[in-house]
């Protein structure tokens, strides 16, 4: 953006409006987390990216109370995501970007993310509730505002779900989601 | 520009370590993973790249086998490269 001549603060704010789904994110992590120090939390709320945060969403006995454990995942992101631009930027005129599948990879990468988190029947009825919202929110708003507004109107939902009706079975899952 | 990106993944963390959080709340942030990684992958499979709201066969028929596959294997990296082939695959009937 800076190449094209945008002056800064437009680009200031419309990275800020991108970035609204981080809060929703960062709260999420802060179940798992603690009163550890400021030093450690800035480091991991510096590194939140989507990808290592459904990662870590998807088994939250590994992250819970470990900053350690979320912090080696986020470095690896990072490190492959650095090696991935220096590769691409060196030979990535070699071949063409709409062929090999290339468009659908990351589409397919967040497909999986989004599997990964499904555990209980109900879940299933989440995601299809946000797909829905997200694609109306998408139409209606402009920029990025769907995610924010899908991820705080189908967890609201999510939650009535939850409490109101009846508990829906476990999907071959161990009974009881172990993280609260 | 550092802090714009810093700030709202910052703070809630650091507050929200601090407090109290009600069962509810708590409850509604468990399924913010879920969520927000729908409102990213849906809207991909539902709009064209000029932003109208435009059914992307060749995206959609490449996403089932892809969803199908995740769930019964859980694995990202296979996953990512069976997506890239069906929809390779499939540039070959639809055309593009």
């Amino acid at each position: 953006m800076i190449s094209k001549g945008i002056s800064w603060f437009p680009i200031v704010i419309a990275t800020f409006f991108i970035n609204l789904r981080h809060p929703l994110m960062s709260s999420t992590l802060s179940l798992y987390f603690k009163k550890d120090r400021l030093r450690t939390l800035s480091l991991l709320s510096a590194q939140l990216t989507d990808e290592s945060f459904a990662v870590a969403m998807s088994d939250t006995t590994k992250i819970s109370n470990r900053p350690s454990y979320l912090f080696g995942l986020q470095m690896t992101s990072q490190l492959a995501w650095i090696v991935g631009s220096v590769g691409g930027a060196l030979f990535g005129e070699l071949i063409d970007h709409k062929e090999y599948g290339i468009p659908f990879a990351l589409p397919s990468l967040f497909i999986c993310l989004l599997v990964i988190q499904i555990k209980k029947v109900r879940h299933l009825w989440v995601m299809v509730i946000a797909g829905i919202s997200s694609i109306l929110f998408k139409w209606a708003f402009p920029g990025n505002w769907y995610i924010l507004l899908t991820g705080l109107l189908a967890s609201g939902i999510g939650v009535i779900i939850e409490t109101k009706l009846i508990p829906s079975p476990s999907m071959g899952e161990v009974e009881g989601r172990g993280e609260k | 520009m550092g802090l714009v990106t810093f700030i709202p993944r910052f703070l809630p963390i650091t507050f929200l370590t601090r407090w109290v959080i009600p069962e509810r709340v708590k409850m509604g942030l468990g399924y913010i993973p879920i969520t927000i990684l729908s409102a990213i992958v849906f809207p991909i499979l539902f709009f064209n790249e000029g932003g109208k709201v435009e059914i992307q066969p060749h995206y959609l028929l490449s996403a089932i086998p892809v969803f199908i596959f995740a769930w019964r294997v859980k694995s990202l990296w296979a996953s990512v490269i069976l997506g890239m082939l069906v929809y390779w695959g499939l540039g070959f009937f639809l055309g593009h």
